[in-house]
């Protein structure tokens, strides 16, 4: 065993004597729509990622804080001004909206982890998965805003924390749909790099955007809003060739109304794969032809996204054009980013954090 | 699995002291007791404070938790894998006794026992690799820390050069 297998996490530092803090150990997934986070102390939690801030000092006194996070800021969004700070799975840096979106970011997981830890003295450490092709700015922003909430934090790969926290490190296919972006991230034993990876900024939202334009077309007397449009499509969400009806209720100016919806829904479902499948194609494609049948033979999804019925037989049936292949949803996909980050936490040495430290 | 006893033996008493101030709803003891592995100590000690009626091994304990779980998790794991299961935690807490292992693995471990899912998704693997890190795993966590180095490099040269 290597000196490095051997390291501890004791409670007292052996050279001074001194007793340490207690550490919490936290892997999150920062998604576009939702945050999911995991700690090592059996805390759990996922919540939209959105931040309110009250109108005015009515709305204020009316919520009795200064800021809503989650689904509570987006049930209120009428008297809150809503930060939704991702964009595309990365913090939206449009020069209007940068600083507010960094405020956010930061607000948000200051939240999460004050439920995290009820200890005030613990030190937490926390590994975050962002986009597999975040560009490197977008790591080095987030891991600035993070300073201040973490002693150290780490950023991976969200489709390689997700392979990490399934054990599944070699000879596979991760394909994690998620709402800003699918990533797709090839294992084979060793830490995925560039070319390992594909990140399409075409995901949940577009399938909510384009599900609102195709609704909005066949019915244009109907009222709804992309957030009544998503939690359509998470509820019913399907690609497959199902023959029941999909009917939803809208108002027409103010009357309770029944739409057929199943076309539109599944043509809206359908409008991600295309490029799912020729990213797949792409890394299974260039990936070194004798490995070719073992990573086709074990592809994995996982997101949001994956939840769509049907999903794993549509991609297993475009392996096919390849020789085919298989594929599988996993069991737990909202947490599986958050699990593996906390598992890379959990199995990173106390050493290793140390040189995180400022 | 309210109580979980710990024999200390010729283990790192260091160890013994940290998991008695960490459970999550577990008391913790310690006790001295004579030689033997660690694993035979628990399958022999009696339990009769939490089971005044049948006294049991903590292996018998563990493997009831581990059934009540399973039933109403809806996994009905097979009599092979709880076997399987046991063996790992056993083997998990042997080597954070001889503090091989941290010590924050046992609360959480115990944590997800009881959540609804764990079992599918959490613990199995977790046991799976609550052994030492093999050197492949632990080249690729050193791999993640130095991107994670190079990054924040980068991030205090730009601070630098803008001050």
């Amino acid at each position: 065993m290597s000196d490095t297998n051997k390291t501890k996490k004791t409670t007292t530092d052996s050279a001074s004597g001194e007793r340490k803090k207690p550490t919490l150990l936290v892997g999150i997934d920062l998604g576009t729509s939702r945050t999911a986070l995991a700690a090592n102390n059996g805390f759990r939690i996922c919540i939209s990622t959105c931040v309110g801030k009250p109108k005015d000092a009515v709305s204020e006194k009316l919520f009795g804080k200064r800021l809503l996070f989650g689904d509570d800021a987006l049930n209120n969004r009428m008297a809150v001004e809503l930060i939704q700070p991702l964009g595309d799975g990365v913090i939206d840096t449009s020069p209007e909206v940068k600083e507010a979106n960094i405020a956010a970011v930061q607000a948000l997981l200051r939240h999460l982890l004050s439920q995290a830890s009820n200890k005030e003295d613990e030190v937490i450490y926390g590994v975050i998965g962002m986009p597999a092709r975040a560009s490197v700015s977008n790591k080095r922003l987030l891991v600035e805003a993070m300073r201040g909430i973490f002693e150290a934090v780490m950023i991976v790969s969200e489709p390689f924390s997700v392979a990490y926290g399934l054990d599944i490190l070699t000879d596979a296919l991760v394909l994690d749909i998620g709402a800003g972006t699918m990533d797709l991230c090839r294992m084979h034993g060793s830490l995925p790099t560039e070319e390992d990876q594909e990140t399409i900024d075409k995901a949940g939202n577009y399938v909510d955007r384009t599900l609102y334009d195709l609704i909005k077309k066949r019915y244009p007397e109907a009222q709804f809003t992309i957030n009544m449009i998503k939690s359509i499509k998470e509820r019913y969400g399907y690609v497959s060739d199902k023959e029941e009806r999909i009917e939803v209720q809208f108002t027409v100016d103010g009357r309770p109304r029944m739409f057929d919806i199943t076309k539109e829904l599944k043509e809206a479902c359908l409008s991600i794969v295309p490029d799912l499948t020729e990213a797949t194609y792409k890394l299974i494609g260039s990936f070194d032809p004798e490995f070719q049948r073992r990573l086709r033979a074990n592809v994995v999804v996982g997101g949001g996204g994956s939840q769509m019925a049907g999903l794993a037989a549509i991609i297993e049936k475009s392996l096919d054009e390849l020789g085919g292949g298989a594929v599988r949803i996993i069991d737990e996909p909202v947490y599986a980013g958050a699990n593996g980050a906390l598992k890379v936490a959990i199995e990173m040495p106390e050493l290793f954090w140390e040189h995180l430290k400022d | 699995m309210k109580v979980l006893y710990v024999v200390a033996n010729t283990y790192s008493s260091e160890n013994v002291a940290t998991l008695a101030g960490k459970g999550i709803g577990h008391v913790v003891q310690a006790y001295r007791a004579a030689r033997g592995s660690i694993k035979n100590i628990f399958r022999r000690m009696p339990f009769p404070q939490l089971f005044s009626r049948a006294p049991r091994s903590f292996e018998a304990v563990l493997r009831q938790a581990i059934l009540t779980e399973s039933q109403r998790s809806g996994r009905n794991l097979s009599e092979k894998e709880i076997d399987e299961l046991v063996t790992k935690i056993l083997t998990l807490l042997e080597k954070v006794l001889s503090g091989e292992l941290g010590v924050d693995a046992i609360p959480w471990a115990m944590e997800m026992l009881r959540s609804k899912d764990a079992l599918a998704d959490f613990v199995t693997p977790l046991f799976k690799t609550a052994g030492p890190l093999s050197e492949a795993r632990v080249e690729m966590l050193k791999q993640i820390l130095a991107e994670n180095v190079r990054l924040q490099k980068e991030i205090k040269e730009e601070e630098m050069a803008h001050e």
